[in-house]
């Protein structure tokens, strides 16, 4: 694996604090749902670029299990979010206590994983805190597109009571761990890992912004710029993989020698 | 008259789950997606070139699950609109046979990509031979699955008391799991080492030597699609159909203790034909020679 | 009622947990005929064994409790039945290999001699009839862990909430589901790789770190579960 250009914790930092304040930007009208755009993008970047570096170890079984193991630690502190911000009449805290949850319950489970089973891999605590922190992101920030809002009564009426928040956890998991999942080998490369990334969250907008066209009447803008911005990083990610490859053929054999013809 | 619609439902609902698991295992075997794809992978590496198609969107039962949800959750939101069924049916099928091929490239181009030290080239003709032979696969597999869904959730009676997304999933991770349980054994231990003796395991010193190679030039997974099809592919149908049909029927006809019963009968009945084939296979290929 | 509630759960993951430990897996290497057992991952064929559970106890909703267990139990036990026996068919006529391990060498429940039966270089291929026994145990441990954990999540929602029978089997589905999502995985991660079933030597290793750890983890989710209804009933 080539050294990253751009280092993991500038990518952690700006995520958790762009992502909150995207989603707190929600409530605005049509604005809400761009922002709530840019915050999945993010959370997405964020959750490959750690399992970029998890992943290379191995856990015993695949690398979407690490995925979908803290995507369901993220939802099940999503809804524990909910419930206290209920609780509590303050819709603003629903964020910020899902995320610490979430922090918790996946530092729980790191724990478990590193004094029971021995699992002695130094960067784990931090990877699995936030792999979850950015999937919890991912999937906050995609219901807010639905909802509008990030409102918790808006959300539960709009997207847990109907399943629809099922798809939204299973499109997290795909666009966090397909990207690593699909580049891996010796020459993956940051950038290219990323773009990939990007275009995934991308492609699980557009179907996510037909879903919201039942809640909201935007749903053509949000539509259009989730195309676009597939159709940008999707071509990225292509130049980047002629860059890369060993050699690219229409038709015939491969090289039978070492020639590098 | 209840119980003879639910009946009819039932087997119709067995055979929908026939085709789609016949169609999910030779999706992914032509698009080389589960487990045996560890060794298109080992291959480069240990110097076997090849042009067979190498995708690893994600374990099978997530990549097919996810798919299915794409279906489910266009349809659910189609329903509520109003449209009529089998357009919804049809458009959500096609919308997450999209996504599907959109995934397929990228972890074709990635894999490939990230193998550049072994001068593993990236062929565009096996882009382009593969994609339509994926496309129509998944398309047949998530139209049943979306179908089978709406059935079970719409048409039963009763019902199952779950949201359309919901059981798109379920369905989807079941079949995930038991296509990679059952029909990839068929195209990694078989197909992909055609070359070695027919009737042994594949020792682990032989790992990535595979048959890139077929009769006539390179060996495409389309070649792979049409062995698997003779044998692997209907099996893994014939299990996810049984299973469909088996967990809605005892107690459809058998009532609810009834059902429990035969239930336990069946799996009994299964642990003896396992017991009979184990036996058989023992006494036809006797011990290992040589 | 919430503290029912708890107990159950905490009782529905471990057995979860402990289910996964019995059922056969080989991984990867199993669908090259490298290993015995069931060719895929731990955690997504417990997932699938679980689903048909949950499936097949959502389907005789209203029931009594233990009605509704058994038939997740059921369900599940016939999944991974006809799973293994459908995967065995492929080894023995598509591959044609017999159905042996090396994990040990005598199958206690049939008699069969392993050794001699297992191709060299590898470990094993397909599920022989022990290991086929102890993958009905698990999916027995784990159908009435899922099917406990939703029906006991659903009665109280049932009795509780306003919303619609849909809305309430939707969300205890959800919850059970992700409960094997965790679990399933963490005991994946303590198995490591593959495993034949509680006649393997592996399993004496493996199996008091694992119900631990399950233990642990089903304490920590099924208070928070409980938190979550509570605040979902009363909030």
């Amino acid at each position: 694996m080539a050294d990253d250009l751009i280092p993991n914790q500038i990518i952690t930092l700006v995520t958790i604090i762009g992502g909150l304040l995207c989603i707190y930007g929600t409530n605005i009208s049509i604005l809400g749902g761009i922002l709530a755009i840019v915050a999945s993008i993010l959370a997405a970047v964020l959750g490959t670029n750690t399992l970029r570096h998890v992943g290379k170890y191995s856990l015993g079984t695949g690398v979407p299990s690490i995925v979908y193991m803290l995507t369901a630690v993220a939802l099940v502190s999503y809804l524990t979010g909910i419930v206290v911000s209920l609780y509590l009449n303050q819709t603003w805290i629903f964020p910020l206590i899902s995320l610490i949850i979430a922090a918790i319950i996946s530092l729980t489970v790191s724990e478990i994983c590193k004094h029971i089973f021995n699992i002695q891999i130094e960067i784990l605590s931090k990877s699995f805190i936030s792999i979850a922190v950015a999937s919890l992101l991912l999937m906050m920030s995609m219901s807010t597109l639905v909802a509008k809002s990030y409102e918790p009564s808006l959300i539960i009426d709009n997207v847990i009571n109907n399943g629809m928040i099922i798809f939204i956890m299973i499109a997290s998991v795909m666009v966090i761990q397909n990207p690593y999942n699909a580049c891996m080998g010796p020459n993956e490369d940051q950038y290219r890992t990323l773009s990939l990334s990007v275009a995934n969250g991308f492609l699980m907008l557009v179907i996510l912004s037909a879903i919201s066209l039942l809640t909201t009447e935007y749903w053509i803008y949000y539509m259009i710029i989730s195309v676009i911005g597939w159709f940008i990083f999707f071509r990225k990610y292509v130049l980047y993989t002629k860059h890369q490859a060993a050699s690219i053929r229409r038709y015939g054999l491969w090289p039978i020698d070492d020639g590098d013809d | 008259m209840d119980i003879i619609y639910n009946l009819m439902l039932v087997a119709f609902m067995g055979l929908l789950a026939i085709i789609a698991g016949m169609f999910e295992d030779l999706e992914s075997d032509v698009a080389s997606t589960s487990n045996p794809n560890s060794q298109v992978q080992l291959a480069p590496q240990v110097g076997n070139l090849h042009k067979l198609f190498n995708r690893a969107v994600s374990g099978e039962p997530l990549l097919v699950g996810t798919m299915a949800t794409i279906s489910g959750a266009i349809c659910y939101v189609l329903l509520t609109l109003d449209y009529p069924v089998i357009l919804v049916l049809l458009i959500s099928a096609g919308m997450a046979t999209i996504v599907q091929v959109i995934f397929s490239i990228s972890s074709y181009m990635g894999r490939i990509t990230s193998q550049a030290l072994y001068n593993q080239p990236l062929f565009l003709d096996v882009l382009h031979k593969h994609l339509p032979i994926i496309a129509a696969h998944a398309f047949i597999t998530l139209f049943s699955i979306t179908t089978l869904s709406y059935i079970m959730v719409y048409l039963l009676n009763p019902a199952v008391a779950l949201t359309l997304p919901v059981v798109t999933m379920l369905m989807g991770l079941t079949l995930g799991s038991i296509g990679s349980a059952v029909g990839d054994i068929h195209y990694g231990a078989e197909k992909l080492y055609q070359s070695s003796e027919f009737g042994s395991g594949i020792a682990v010193s032989s790992n990535g030597n595979i048959t890139t190679k077929s009769a006539l030039g390179s060996r495409s997974s389309i070649d792979v699609v049409n062995f698997c099809s003779k044998f692997g592919g209907p099996i893994t149908g014939l299990c996810f159909g049984i299973i469909i049909f088996l967990n809605f029927w005892i107690f459809l006809v058998f009532g609810i203790t009834g059902g429990l019963i035969v239930g336990l009968m069946i799996v009994l009945l299964f642990l003896l034909l396992n017991i009979i084939l184990e036996r058989k296979a023992r006494l036809t290929y006797g011990k290992y020679e040589n | 009622m919430l503290l029912e509630l708890l107990i159950s759960l905490i009782i529905g993951a471990t057995l979860i947990g402990i289910g996964v430990h019995f059922i056969p897996v080989g991984g990867a290497p199993a669908a090259l005929s490298t290993s015995a057992g069931i060719p895929t991952g731990a955690p997504m064929i417990t997932v699938g064994m679980g689903i048909t559970g949950i499936l097949a106890a959502s389907s005789v909703i209203g029931q009594s409790d233990l009605i509704m267990v058994l038939y997740g139990a059921v369900g599940s036990m016939i999944m991974i039945s006809v799973t293994m026996f459908f995967s065995n068919i492929i080894h023995v006529f598509g591959v044609g290999v017999p159905l042996a391990s090396s994990n040990f060498e005598k199958d206690p429940l049939t008699g069969f001699n392993q050794e001699g039966y297992v191709s060299p270089g590898t470990t094993g291929h397909g599920i022989p009839t022990i290991s086929f026994v102890s993958g009905l145990i698990g999916a027995f441990l784990g159908g009435v862990g899922g099917s406990l954990a939703f029906s006991s999540i659903y009665i109280v929602l049932s009795n509780n909430l306003q919303y619609s029978l849909v809305v309430n089997v939707t969300i205890a589905t959800i919850f059970s589901l992700l409960l094997f999502f965790i679990v399933a995985v963490m005991a994946s991660y303590n198995i490591g790789g593959t495993i034949q079933g509680f006649y393997d030597e592996k399993f004496r290793k493996k199996i008091l770190p694992g119900t631990v750890s399950c233990f642990l983890i089903s304490v920590i989710l099924s208070i928070i579960y409980v938190f979550v209804i509570w605040g979902l009933i009363y909030g």
